[in-house]
């Protein structure tokens, strides 16, 4: 048993303090996956109703999965269904931008433009189809594996792999219809 | 965690822009330090109000049958 299937115990016994740890322990990669799907200004209520929604639901934990990767497919659910009830389409801000040059004025022109061009390909993800959006950030972002994109969207491996790359290539096509130069090779 | 992401790249393309989500993956955005307490806060009262919707529950479906085995009652007189 890890120390998160020995928390998910306590916590089910009762001890509020377990789950707290849990939160603790998860609360980043929560936030960040929520983060790039729904984007930073709502990703903490969506964390929020993610953790709450895995607190109702822990006796549910079989531990055949780590708990980090239960947690993602719970979080997934709710960031996409916050999405679905928002029904806006996604709009690319440049506030960050801004942000950061009223924080940071003197900023290096080299680190501001990096900054731009990461706040831009954000706001470009997150114009991809949720299905494509949630594997290409929980791969190419994330890092996570094959196998556990599989089980966080519940989806054959194969399936995984070639969402990812039809992913990918919306990517690349939002990017070259884009006025800021990407320079994608073709 | 896997660390290979860009070995599966097919293309030129794919491999810049995975060059680009790198720079998009070191850039880690973090919560506010309100979440967890927040968090903690709402599942304390989630969990000390849930024995009194289960009551609560099980009223209404005890009424709700009770209405029925009454309705049921009347249309077989």
């Amino acid at each position: 048993m890890d120390d998160d299937q020995k928390l998910v115990a306590d916590a089910l016994a009762g001890d509020l303090s377990a789950f707290e740890r849990l939160v603790e322990r998860h609360r980043d990669v929560v936030f960040r996956v929520a983060a790039r799907i729904v984007g930073r200004e709502e990703a903490e209520d969506v964390s929020q109703d993610a953790f709450l929604r895995a607190f109702n639901r822990l006796s549910a934990f079989r531990g055949d999965a780590p708990f980090r990767v239960w947690l993602l497919a719970i979080t997934r659910n709710a960031a996409l269904n916050h999405q679905a009830r928002r029904r806006a389409e996604p709009v690319e801000s440049v506030e960050p931008l801004m942000d950061t040059v009223g924080a940071e004025g003197r900023m290096p022109a080299d680190q501001l433009e990096g900054r731009e061009r990461r706040d831009r390909l954000e706001g470009k993800v997150r114009l991809l189809s949720p299905s494509h959006r949630v594997v290409l950030v929980l791969r190419d972002i994330e890092g996570l594996s094959y196998e556990e994109i599989a089980d966080v969207t519940e989806t054959p491996l194969g399936s995984v792999k070639g969402r990812l790359h039809r992913a990918r290539e919306e990517l690349i096509e939002i990017l070259r219809h884009n006025t800021y130069d990407w320079e994608l090779p073709a | 965690m896997s660390d290979d992401r860009g070995g599966d790249a097919a293309t030129p393309a794919e491999r810049r822009l995975l060059g680009y989500l790198d720079d998009l993956s070191a850039d880690r955005p973090s919560p506010g330090t309100g979440l967890v307490p927040a968090v903690v806060r709402s599942a304390r009262w989630q969990r000390a109000v849930r024995p009194y919707a289960l009551t609560f529950g099980r009223l209404v479906g005890a009424i709700g049958t009770g209405i029925r085995v009454l309705a049921g009652r009347r249309r077989s007189q």
